[in-house]
């Protein structure tokens, strides 16, 4: 089931909330009846991916409550020794936990590696990848840490089974930590007519991302991606096009369905962390980081970045540790070559930004690039290096992306177009014959050689797009307001305007969701 | 205090707001019901894609119409109201590998029901309905040479239903036209294609189907399959210089998996399966001719490098041989003068290939000479050797390209035909 589903749409949802009200008025103790409503809805929702991944996620949440509780037991003075077992148990859980991921997620990829530098003729295929693995192993690795930190101390199984399974964000996240969510798990309430509006707000917008935006601008993406996967060289302004097309795509796939999450989260009174920030407004591959899959960066630096060394053992070291993160980070993503070069691209220009930030610190430059124009000429350079790394982290392979970034950089075959049409005629029929991208010979024709792109609409698609990304203010402004405090001019009220925008909106989306598509980081 | 009274104050107002938002999101289902969905049967009939009735009527005919669905793949249903239709005295059957004969290459009634057989025990179903709605003279069959290996099918003999692809026209068929035009598949004009035919300027009355009206692509009125958009360059071809193909022989992958170890021929439970197939026909005095459909010679090339894991096709005509039935091994298009240039991608080759086999097939068996027009079958395979598609004026003014790069001279017609050089492609260009 996934959240743009007519499935989820018109039974799981509506029974929930129907559900959820119910119980909030018949329950005695409502926090506990609604926290069993939860964890029980979650179980079904999990289970429609299959029964085996549902007994896995249980069997992990089960092994994890005991290691929690043994973490949590009570140090006794004096005992050196118990010290030393607590850090023991703590490795021997995280072993635990990873070693499903690694088995499920990346045993192919190693066997058919250690086959091709042994040059022999293995080859394995885990029995399916449990949905979600990625991202419930990391919450619960969060959890254990916090548990070994004394941060946190386990509650029940029940209330661990319901933080870590909880539907709006077992499946892609957010990877949300027990401190945000323990305590709203803990006092959880009726269904609030203010919540549910924002949160159908949220949700709306981001079933709209996804539905009209994310997997219309992904056919194009496909079309270039897939051809070049196949041998057939992209023109290179196909090229250009193409890797946009799936900028944008992974941008309005994942930022809608961290809308929908934290839309769900918000009608049954749940406040998910923030997971996007307009990460394509960066300023600078550090910054991007701060906005894009927020809380997988965090993690990242928390539970590998900082244990490595972080930035107290030297810039150098530093660097180091930024490289090796992203790399990690990377392989989290996937199980490819694909997946660790995209991260290994991601830990060199962290690192450049670092030092570039660390040189420039208190300079001249840093005033010209900290003032508007100069913040254009970053953000506009930071999206081109995005750009450019995404285009390996689509590729299927290595060979398709060396394919595409030759194509882009006009090395490719016939990449080059005639430029001007012969025979096209003078003047406004001539210039028209010459962009008609059906007409043999005319330059459309020559520049947009394959028909990946034909008509008005790819255009409009990526202009849209465009607009959206740079000139909008995010989901989480538009219901929320600005960090700062302030209110961007597209503010969301209880207003009939907004009420026909988005029914509107919804309407167009429902119409369109049942097209054949999964959310891009289902896969990661 | 103060929040709690502005709490208060906003609850009502949400309140308003989500029933504001929930009655506007119904009327515009209303509209939806009332309007989209009314709109968008009208389109499915104007274009032909939700009116398979029609297609065969005008098929059945002896127009010139095409039916290229873009709503369903699904047409078994279709080419048995075809079959019902021209009640054929002869037929070919098979899977997709058999949809290249032209019923304008035989004298009699010829209906091309390629496409049908996916393995043995859809192949039984369907030899069986058609028999059922009428007997042909002759029946000639394609065979693939993966249905003779147990990890393809493992029941050759299980009973399935004939018609398991019928066309379904459902709830998502009448969204069809609006996600269509998001994907940018049609244009607002195509949209708009119903209205526009109120003043004659709508869809095409001889073509059935949005591909048949966009690109050409679709069934003829004989049941051969048109592939005008890739062979017109309208379309990428999918099998880009055979890459496709060639990475699953590579592989072992779909069609091309390999025989496990032990495996030294086809399987003999499947072949027990087509010989009563095969006996089935006989037996009810049809005439029944049997070839092994051919391969790309780039992909038997590379199938040839490692033979052992192939023995279901290498060893397929003596194993047939074994039981009496005689088979015709069009494996090697080399064989029959044909070569890459005349094939859609790997394994299917095109309309001048499958005129080669017929040919071939009429030379070594003279029951079937009757059925089949020698005279246009040797201008077609002169004329137009090199080729995927013979040009038809009915069809497409579009000349064929050498939409795979393979380097192969193509001409247009009206062209000086390119004499012997033409079934191979060019040495001079990658």
């Amino acid at each position: 089931m996934l959240f743009s589903s007519y499935s989820f749409l018109f039974c799981f949802l509506p029974l929930t909330l129907a559900a959820w009200q119910l119980a909030a008025r018949a329950a005695a103790q409502p926090a506990q009846a609604l926290g069993w409503l939860l964890l029980a809805l979650s179980l079904v929702f999990y289970a429609f991916w299959g029964p085996g991944f549902l007994v896995l996620l249980l069997g992990l949440i089960v092994m994890n409550h005991a290691f929690g509780t043994a973490l949590a037991a009570p140090q006794q003075e004096g005992a050196g020794k118990r010290r030393l077992t607590r850090k023991s148990l703590l490795a021997l859980a995280l072993a635990c936990n990873l070693l499903p991921l690694l088995w499920f997620k990346y045993a192919g990829f190693l066997t058919d590696c250690a086959a091709r530098l042994c040059g022999a003729d293995w080859s394995f295929t885990p029995a399916g990848l449990p949905l979600g693995i990625s991202f419930y192993t990391f919450i619960q690795i969060a959890w254990l840490v916090a548990v070994y930190r004394r941060e946190t101390a386990p509650e029940g199984l029940a209330a661990h089974a319901l933080f870590t399974s909880c539907f709006a964000w077992v499946i892609s996240g957010p990877i949300v930590r027990y401190g945000q969510m323990g305590p709203q798990l803990g006092a959880l309430a009726g269904l609030r007519a203010e919540n549910l509006a924002q949160g159908f707000t949220l949700f709306t917008l981001g079933l709209g991302k996804k539905v009209l935006l994310a997997d219309s601008i992904g056919a194009y993406a496909d079309a270039v991606f897939n051809a070049a996967a196949r041998g057939i060289w992209p023109s290179t302004l196909e090229a250009w096009l193409g890797s946009l097309a799936y900028t944008f795509q992974l941008y309005f796939d994942f930022s809608g369905y961290t809308d929908m999450a934290l839309g769900l989260g918000l009608m049954l009174g749940l406040r998910l962390p923030e997971n996007f920030a307009s990460p394509y407004k960066a300023t600078g591959i550090v910054d991007f980081w701060r906005r894009w899959h927020i809380t997988l960066g965090a993690w990242l630096r928390d539970f590998l970045y900082i244990p490595l060394g972080g930035n107290r053992r030297g810039r150098p070291r530093q660097y180091a540790n930024l490289f090796l993160t992203m790399l990690i980070g990377g392989a989290w993503h996937g199980a490819g070559w694909t997946f660790i070069v995209w991260g290994a691209l991601h830990g060199t220009m962290l690192s450049v930004n670092h030092f570039f930030r660390a040189c420039t610190r208190g300079t001249l430059a840093e005033r010209l690039l900290g003032a508007a124009p100069g913040r254009l000429v970053c953000v506009a350079f930071t999206f081109f290096c995005i750009n450019l790394c995404w285009v390996v982290f689509r590729a299927p392979n290595l060979d398709t992306a060396l394919t595409i970034y030759t194509a882009m950089a006009g090395a490719g075959p016939d990449v080059w177009p005639p430029l001007m049409a012969p025979d096209a005629g003078a003047g406004l029929e001539g210039f028209l014959a010459r962009l008609d991208p059906a007409a043999p010979g005319s330059l459309m024709a020559a520049l947009l050689p394959n028909r990946f792109f034909s008509g008005w609409l790819p255009f409009a698609l990526l202009a849209v797009c465009g607009v959206i990304v740079w000139c909008c203010p995010n989901s989480q402004e538009v219901v929320f307001g600005r960090k700062e405090g302030a209110g961007p001019r597209v503010r969301w009220r209880p207003t009939t305007g907004w009420a026909a925008a988005l029914a509107l909106l919804g309407f167009a989306a429902l119409v369109l969701a049942s097209r054949e598509t999964v959310f891009l980081y289902f896969q990661f | 205090m103060r929040a709690t009274e502005t709490q208060a104050t906003q609850a009502p107002q949400a309140a308003a707001w989500l029933t504001r938002y929930f009655l506007i999101l119904a009327g515009l289902g209303l509209f939806g019901l009332l309007v989209l969905a009314p709109y968008a049967a009208w389109w499915l009939h104007a274009s032909g894609d939700a009116a398979v009735e029609r297609a065969v009527a005008a098929q059945g005919s002896g127009r010139f119409a095409l039916f290229g669905s873009g709503v369903s793949q699904d047409f078994v249903d279709y080419k048995l109201r075809l079959y019902a239709a021209i009640k054929p005295d002869i037929a070919a059957v098979g899977s997709s590998r058999v949809m290249q004969f032209r019923g304008a290459w035989f004298r009699k009634p010829f209906c091309n029901m390629g496409g049908v057989a996916g393995n043995l025990a859809v192949l039984r179903s369907t030899v069986d309905a058609m028999l059922r709605i009428h007997k042909p003279g002759a029946v000639i069959l394609g065979l693939d040479f993966w249905w003779f290996l147990p990890q393809w099918e493992a029941e050759p003999f299980k009973e399935v239903p004939p018609t398991s692809g019928s066309y379904n026209y459902g709830f998502s068929s009448l969204k069809k036209p609006w996600q269509w035009l998001l994907e940018g598949k049609i244009s607002p004009r195509e949209l708009a294609a119903p209205l526009l035919g109120l003043f004659g300027a709508g869809f095409r009355e001889d073509r059935f189907g949005i591909m048949a009206q966009q690109t050409d692509d679709g069934f003829g009125p004989d049941g051969s399959w048109y592939a005008t958009a890739e062979a017109t360059g309208q379309k990428l071809p999918l099998d880009f210089q055979f890459r496709d193909t060639l990475a699953q022989v590579a592989q072992g992958s779909k069609a091309f998996y390999r025989a496990r170890p032990g495996q030294d021929g086809p399987s003999e439970a499947h072949l027990d399966a087509f010989a009563e197939i095969w006996c089935r026909l006989r037996s009810r005095g049809v005439k029944t001719f049997v070839f092994i459909a051919p391969l790309s010679p780039r992909v038997l090339e590379a199938m040839r490098k490692t033979p052992g894991a192939w023995p279901h096709l290498f060893r397929l005509r003596e194993a047939l041989a074994s039981r009496g039935i005689d088979a015709l091994d069009c494996t090697d298009a080399a064989g029959f003068a044909s070569g890459d240039c005349e094939f859609i991608d790997g394994f299917h080759g095109g309309e001048v290939s499958y005129a080669r086999i017929l040919r071939r097939m009429a030379d070594r068996w003279p029951a079937l000479l009757p059925y089949v027009d020698m005279e246009k079958l040797d201008a077609v395979i002169s004329g137009w050797a090199g080729h995927v598609i013979v040009p038809d004026s009915r069809l497409t003014p579009l000349p064929e390209t050498d939409f795979m790069r393979l380097g192969c001279p193509k001409r247009t017609p009206g062209d000086v035909p390119p004499g012997s050089e033409a079934g191979a492609p060019r040495k001079d260009r990658p």
